[in-house]
């Protein structure tokens, strides 16, 4: 099965049967809801390539730009995906289709902080934003070229509190965002070990991908 | 001192299933079937290796929702049920094949045998408390319990509402404690899913030490001296094992691990769906076949088809057993004196399995393990078992890195959980983690009604967060249940919310129907969302 590893198929044994006759449960007398009528946008990490942004638009919002704008300007309006980069710049515009609610953004191999702003395009190319997401940040792909040289207690480790283990995290964050990214061939002569994942880059579009949303570019 | 460390961890976990509604529920098997052919067998291997004097070490995940399973009256109950009609079934299998199918008939017997066993070691035994089982091997200082998520839940995934992350971490901690009596000093992130920062949350619990993908450790900053063969402390300061991936290939390739030989029992050949429904249709209440756990016939050969399988031979899938534990343990020989030269200091070989690998999928793998550690304990010195707080103990220095975000599922990230099939789940997840942080704010003296309502909000978007939903979703197993139970339990957190937001009424009635059909975490405290 495409995007499943030989453990990961042999884990769904768990939940079997695979093939079911269709069942009729109990009819769930609560309502799903479908939408929470508000204005937000977040950002989920999938992988290094690929990072999920869902939104929900509060009805009224569209609303009041029709009355401000007029019924036809709000028509020809785009509801629109910004992806920036808070720590370098930079900003890619998805101009969304109808309907859409989420949405996979192909990652820059140069970056990896990211937020997104959910807003609207006018004719006139203003974008008013509607709502900011979250930050999210890759990970790194392949070994460090940097040799780890600090120690630490198994007792030491236990002994820090939340608030400086806290502390410690978001220094490490900085530091890591700050540092030049590294490739593979960069590190002094470690070999990729056997058998790690996640290295080659997967061309084109993932099974989730909706073409011709995505982008590549940056614009600054 | 031996030349290196071999630590196996069985990651056991199933999602909470149960269904009181209804007089039997299939996805309710998942648990017997794994009780019958995992849980009880483990315990088996692990109470004959104490008898025996065995100095066996094993490290295993009881997730809360399966510890929940495990003490819960009515599932007890209805195992009971399924247990005395598989014996029955057994029973009548003898008398079938006698006559029909000859070939069958030792098999019958060893069934037979083999569910009353079963049903002898939950219910006389251990007095159906299986957890008790365990933790009498964890006194012993043989087997390290460790904790997971509360309910499996997918940590990387609920970061954009970090109260969310820190529920499943302080709750899964809690019931460890009132189930097991002393806090847990390890955790199985849910799918070994790991954040930079998540440390925090565990660090609020004192917790110390978890696991993750071998890349976890490979693509670390900076890069750790020993690869994957010794545990790192992140700036954050949890230690961090890796997965060594040969030999877990050893167990778990479909192409060239173990469970794949010819003479073992063939998973998928089972007589739920060989025989005519008039002799099961007493075990199949509800008319449809399933798996019901009596299986005639081994692989036989690569990609032989299940209509020309060859019947099973016990005594030549035992044989094969104790070769495969012979071959897995010269390997670990031969790699922890390879890596030994290198490293100047014993290293640490981690083996991490799902439970149900063993029993449930390689049926002969509780035989392995038994075959392995009495192999490891009699036959030599050079690798040695070790359950990782031991060897943190044994080796306390530890070189500082900072892992990346990593997974163990395909590809190493996020895609098993998020991709087409189940993307749309996380809208409702994350509003649903949001407004239970506002009730959280909001309600600061609650009245009876409301705190058990605000309570039941918590069970509800716990339950909903359950990493298997989404697991199955892609693996395309049960997935109409799999979506039922993210609607329902949404639909339901919906309604406590907005009951709780006066927008309707709060129906005790429903309210009281809903804390007995999803009344996992009994002590839960919703103020854990704060």
């Amino acid at each position: 099965m495409p995007g499943l590893s030989d453990e990961d198929q042999i884990r769904a044994a768990k939940y079997l049967p695979r093939e079911l006759p269709k069942r009729l449960f109990e009819e769930e007398r609560f309502l799903f809801p479908e939408s929470y009528g508000q204005n937000r946008i977040r950002l989920l990490v999938r992988d290094p390539e690929w990072i999920f942004a869902y939104w929900d638009v509060k009805p009224e919002s569209l609303e009041q730009l029709a009355k401000s704008l007029g019924e036809r300007a709000l028509a020809l309006s785009r509801l629109t995906l910004r992806v920036v980069d808070p720590v370098s710049g930079g900003a890619s515009d998805i101009l969304l289709p109808p309907g859409a609610r989420w949405w996979y953004v192909r990652t820059d191999a140069a970056r990896r902080t990211y937020r997104a702003e959910l807003g609207i395009t006018l004719p006139s190319g203003q974008f008013r934003r509607l709502a900011e997401s979250n930050t999210v940040v890759t990970p790194r792909v392949g070994p460090s070229a940097e040799r780890a040289r600090r120690r630490m207690s198994y007792r030491a480790a236990g002994e820090l509190a939340p608030a400086d283990a806290a502390a410690a995290l978001q220094t490490e964050r900085e530091a890591d965002l700050a540092a030049e990214p590294w490739t593979a061939e960069s590190v002094d002569g470690a070999a990729a070990p056997p058998g790690t994942k996640g290295r080659t880059p997967r061309g084109g579009a993932s099974d989730a991908f909706r073409p011709g949303g995505a982008s590549d570019t940056f614009r600054r | 001192m031996p030349v290196g460390y071999w630590c196996p961890v069985l990651h056991a976990h199933l999602p909470y299933v149960r269904h009181p509604e209804y007089p039997a529920f299939m996805e309710e098997d998942w648990f017997f079937e794994a009780l019958t052919e995992t849980y009880v067998p483990i315990v088996r291997v692990l109470d004959g290796l104490l008898r025996d004097g065995v100095d066996y070490r094993l490290t295993m995940t009881l997730s809360p929702p399966l510890v929940s399973m495990m003490t819960d009256e009515l599932l007890i109950a209805r195992y009971h049920r399924h247990l005395d009609a598989l014996v029955e079934l057994a029973r009548r299998e003898i008398q079938r094949t006698r006559h029909w199918q000859p070939q069958f008939q030792e098999l019958a017997h060893f069934y037979h045998d083999e569910f009353r066993d079963v049903r002898s070691i939950f219910r006389d035994v251990y007095g159906s408390n299986l957890v008790g089982a365990f933790r009498k091997h964890r006194d012993a200082g043989k087997l390290e319990i460790i904790t997971c998520g509360a309910t499996h839940g997918f940590l990387p995934l609920m970061d954009p509402v970090p109260q969310a992350v820190r529920a499943q971490v302080h709750v899964a901690a809690q019931h460890y404690k009132r189930h097991f009596g002393r806090d847990a000093e390890g955790i199985w992130l849910p799918e070994c899913g790991y954040l930079p920062g998540h440390e925090v949350y565990l660090k609020e619990v004192g917790l110390r030490f978890s696991f993750l993908e071998s890349h976890g450790l490979t693509d670390a900053h900076p890069r750790p001296s020993f690869g994957v063969h010794a545990p790192i402390v992140s700036p954050g300061g949890i230690v961090f094992f890796a997965r060594d991936m040969e030999s877990s290939r050893q167990v778990w390739s479909a192409e060239s691990g173990y469970p794949g030989d010819f003479d073992y029992r063939e998973f998928y050949k089972d007589i739920g769906f060989e025989l005519p429904m008039s002799d099961l249709k007493e075990f199949l209440p509800d008319g449809e076949r399933k798996n019901i756990g009596i299986k005639y016939h081994r692989v036989t050969g690569r990609g032989t088809d299940l209509g020309s399988k060859q019947p099973y031979v016990r005594a030549w899938a035992m044989e094969k057993a104790a070769r495969h534990a012979g071959n897995f343990l010269a390997n670990r020989q031969r790699q922890v004196q390879h890596l030994a030269g290198s490293h100047g200091r014993p290293p640490i070989v981690v083996s991490p399995y799902d439970a149900e690998l063993y029993g449930h999928w390689w049926f002969e793998g509780p035989q392995f393990l038994d075959y392995l550690f009495r192999k490891m304990h009699h036959d030599q010195d050079v690798v040695k078992p070790v359950t990782p707080s031991e060897y943190l103990r044994l080796h306390p220095d530890l070189e500082v890195c900072q892992p990346p975000m990593c997974t163990w599922g395909a590809d190493g990230y996020a895609e098993v959980w998020l991709n087409a099939s189940n993307d749309w789940i996380y809208p409702h997840l994350d509003m649903a983690a949001e407004r239970m942080v506002e009730l959280a704010r909001r309600y600061e003296r609650p009245s009876e009604t409301e705190w058990r309502a605000l309570n039941q909000a918590a069970r509800e978007l716990l339950l909903a967060q359950s990493s298997d939903w989404a697991f199955i979703m892609k693996t395309n197993t049960t997935v109409e249940y799999a979506k039922k139970r993210t609607r329902d339990h949404i639909a339901r957190f919906d309604y406590l919310y907005r009951s709780l937001t006066g927008q309707c009424p709060l129906e005790p009635g429903i309210l009281r129907e809903f804390e007995e059909r999803d009344n996992v975490f009994p002590e839960v405290d919703y103020r854990v969302y704060r």
